[in-house]
């Protein structure tokens, strides 16, 4: 094949390198600048062309590292060769890619220029198997390409049909008015507030102690009115925070379903696209937080056996930021075809297992309530505020949680911290489940049913807790045969 | 084939070697902390060393009393399509993992195990792990047969 040449990155990639290692060079030039300077002045060097020596050799450690970085797009695999003391050669052969994730900084479209990452099921921690810094677009048209043909191949002739039936092109474009619900109904602000006030705090501290005095003694009937308009300035700025960080984030969340994969593509300063092949997806949570339940917005993600993902706590692979909760299943059945085609019915709790969840979440909160009861006494029953919260948890947990088994998939759903989860597994993803039950919960015909599904490079449990036993045993037995 | 087996006999003696072991480390540390305090004078290290000698033996008491406990209610089901490990009476758990899920069986067995002639077996899927502390090495290999001839059949079983 006449593409088996090696390629190098795009020169502007040395930048990257630059940037990219820089804390780690700066942590040396910081180090040794004082040192250095003594050095170079002991032989009668002008520091000035020291440094500048040093720079030119940091210049030239980052060429030599580009020069090294070559990548291959061979037939069958791709090839990547790095390193300059001990080199390093990746071979990811197309089918076994599980994602392609690009991203392009909006100064870098002119240049058609972008980042690849490419991801395989391989269990190497967090970082992706191949990284390319700076390619041309044309790179990853190629590497998809080859990825397609690759899997058609796989496909038996019964599968044709199912294969006419996707339609090469089918879209589904972020509707502006429901990103602006979403992005202002984030749960993210409440970690942003804190932090805001963590940092008035300091800013107070780090006042002299003469000009508060000065300035409070001024002001001190107003210091109510004070502390009200700074909370709520507070508060404004995090709302504004999170909310414009969540909107440049899914700015024109596109998804894309192509033959076999799907491609999400986002972002406003920084393009970023993710591309998976549909059967990859091992299963789909629904999730929505308590404001957003009450707005009736859903979140769609995939859980895939590879790290890509943009959430910053866990790689879950946005499907669908934002949809409405009544169109969930519709607007996602064009894209996933195993997907139910409306809102299955779920089976719900009876209300005596309501209290076993309210029970369990008052006794987390009395850990922190004795605690705190035992040293500040009485302003320790301040803290008893944390059972009213405990209670609604519990209750929010129980009557949020819900099953269902519909054709080849088990829908499970439950209550966390606010948020409610609903995930949709097709049984063939399942790679091992289990049945709980204590002694006093088989009195009472109660079990805890759990699944395993793989995501990312780790393990999902799903447990719904407290089902009634021949309901778990019900499901216990389907997943079985 | 599909009953439920209890774990062969000799596991007791296994668990309760690794429980004498365990608290022989857990002493030697103790003896350790009591020589570090002969040369030192940190008064409260004694305090330390008794309470980390009585949880040690707390801990061998409490497992060594357990052994017929697990032993009694840890069972396995090898069936044509799937393994099935069930243990603890009043923390009851039922674990099932399908063979077609299987990715790799490991066989393992240490000075312990193999004073015994047992094997420990490790099944590992795409996203668990599940151990089974000790099998007579004809009932590891036969399982390990079994998840291969299957692994064979069910080829399509990607992540």
């Amino acid at each position: 094949m006449t593409s088996e040449t090696k390629h190098h990155l795009n020169p502007l990639s040395m930048f990257y390198f630059l940037f990219h290692h820089v804390w780690d060079w700066i942590i040396y030039v910081i180090l040794t600048v004082g040192p250095l300077t003594g050095l170079l002045k002991h032989f009668h060097i002008n520091p000035v062309l020291g440094f500048g020596a040093l720079l030119v050799l940091i210049i030239m450690l980052i060429v030599v590292r580009y020069l090294c970085f070559t990548f291959e797009i061979a037939a069958d695999m791709l090839t990547i060769n790095s390193g300059i003391f001990i080199k390093k050669h990746t071979h990811i052969p197309y089918g076994r890619i599980q994602t392609i994730q690009r991203s392009q900084w909006f100064f870098l479209k002119p240049f058609k220029l972008e980042k690849l990452q490419i991801e395989t099921a391989g269990h190497d921690d967090k970082t992706p198997e191949a990284v390319l810094p700076l390619v041309p677009e044309s790179v990853r048209t190629e590497i998809e390409a080859r990825r397609v043909p690759n899997q058609k191949s796989k496909i038996d002739s019964t599968d044709t049909e199912s294969l006419k039936a996707v339609e090469p092109e089918t879209t589904y474009l972020i509707n502006p008015h429901e990103l602006n619900v979403f992005a202002l109904t984030s749960l993210g602000i409440l970690p942003l507030i804190g932090v805001l006030f963590a940092l008035y705090g300091k800013i107070q501290e780090a006042i002299p102690q003469r000009v508060i005095d000065s300035v409070t003694s001024e002001i001190v009937h107003q210091s109510l009115i004070i502390i009200v308009v700074v909370g709520i300035l507070i508060i404004l700025i995090s709302i504004a925070g999170s909310y414009l960080s969540i909107v440049q984030r899914y700015y024109k969340f596109t998804l894309t379903a192509q033959t076999n994969q799907l491609k999400t593509y986002q972002g406003l300063f920084q393009r970023n696209s993710v591309t998976i092949p549909t059967d990859r997806i091992q299963a789909l949570r629904i999730k929505q937080n308590v404001i957003r339940q009450w707005c009736k917005i859903s979140t769609v993600q995939a859980l895939a056996a590879s790290s890509a993902g943009d959430d910053e706590k866990s790689n879950d692979l946005m499907i669908l930021p934002v949809v409405n909760s009544q169109t969930v299943f519709k607007t996602l059945q064009p894209f996933i075809d195993w997907t139910p085609t409306q809102a299955v019915p779920l089976n719900r709790l009876k209300k005596t297992p309501y209290w076993y969840f309210i029970r369990n979440a008052m006794l987390f909160a009395a850990i922190p309530i004795v605690i705190c009861l035992y040293f500040f006494t009485v302003w320790g029953l301040l803290s008893l505020a944390l059972l009213p919260i405990a209670i609604f948890l519990g209750w929010y947990s129980a009557s949020n949680t819900g099953w269902a088994v519909k054709d080849d998939q088990l829908i499970m759903q439950v209550g966390h911290s606010f948020t409610r989860s609903q995930y949709v597994i097709p049984k063939k993803n399942i790679q091992s489940f289990s049945l709980h039950q204590s002694i006093w919960m088989s009195a009472r015909k109660l079990a805890h049913l759990e699944v395993n599904v793989r995501h990312g490079n780790h393990n999902q449990n799903i447990e719904i807790r407290y089902l009634p036993k021949e309901a778990a045993q019900e499901i216990f037995d389907w997943l079985k045969n | 084939m599909t009953e439920s087996n209890h774990l062969p006999q000799k596991i007791k003696t296994v668990w309760r070697i690794s429980a004498f072991i365990n608290v022989t480390i857990l002493a030697a540390i103790a003896i350790g902390g009591f020589i570090v305090y002969k040369f030192t004078n940190w008064n409260w290290l004694p305090y330390g060393i008794f309470a980390f000698a009585a949880l040690a033996i707390i801990d061998l008491i409490v497992e060594l009393t357990l052994v017929p406990y697990r032993y009694s209610f840890w069972l396995y089901t090898l069936t044509d399509d799937a393994v099935e490990l069930r243990s603890g009476f009043i923390f009851r758990k039922l674990v099932s993992i399908p063979i077609a899920r299987v990715q790799d069986v490991t066989l393992a067995a240490g000075p312990i195990l193999q004073s015994q002639k047992l094997q420990e077996v490790r099944i590992t899927t795409a996203s668990t792990s599940h151990k089974i502390d000790g099998l007579e090495p004809e009932v590891g290999d036969q399982l390990r047969n079994q998840i291969m001839k299957m692994a064979v059949e069910v080829n399509d079983h990607d992540v």
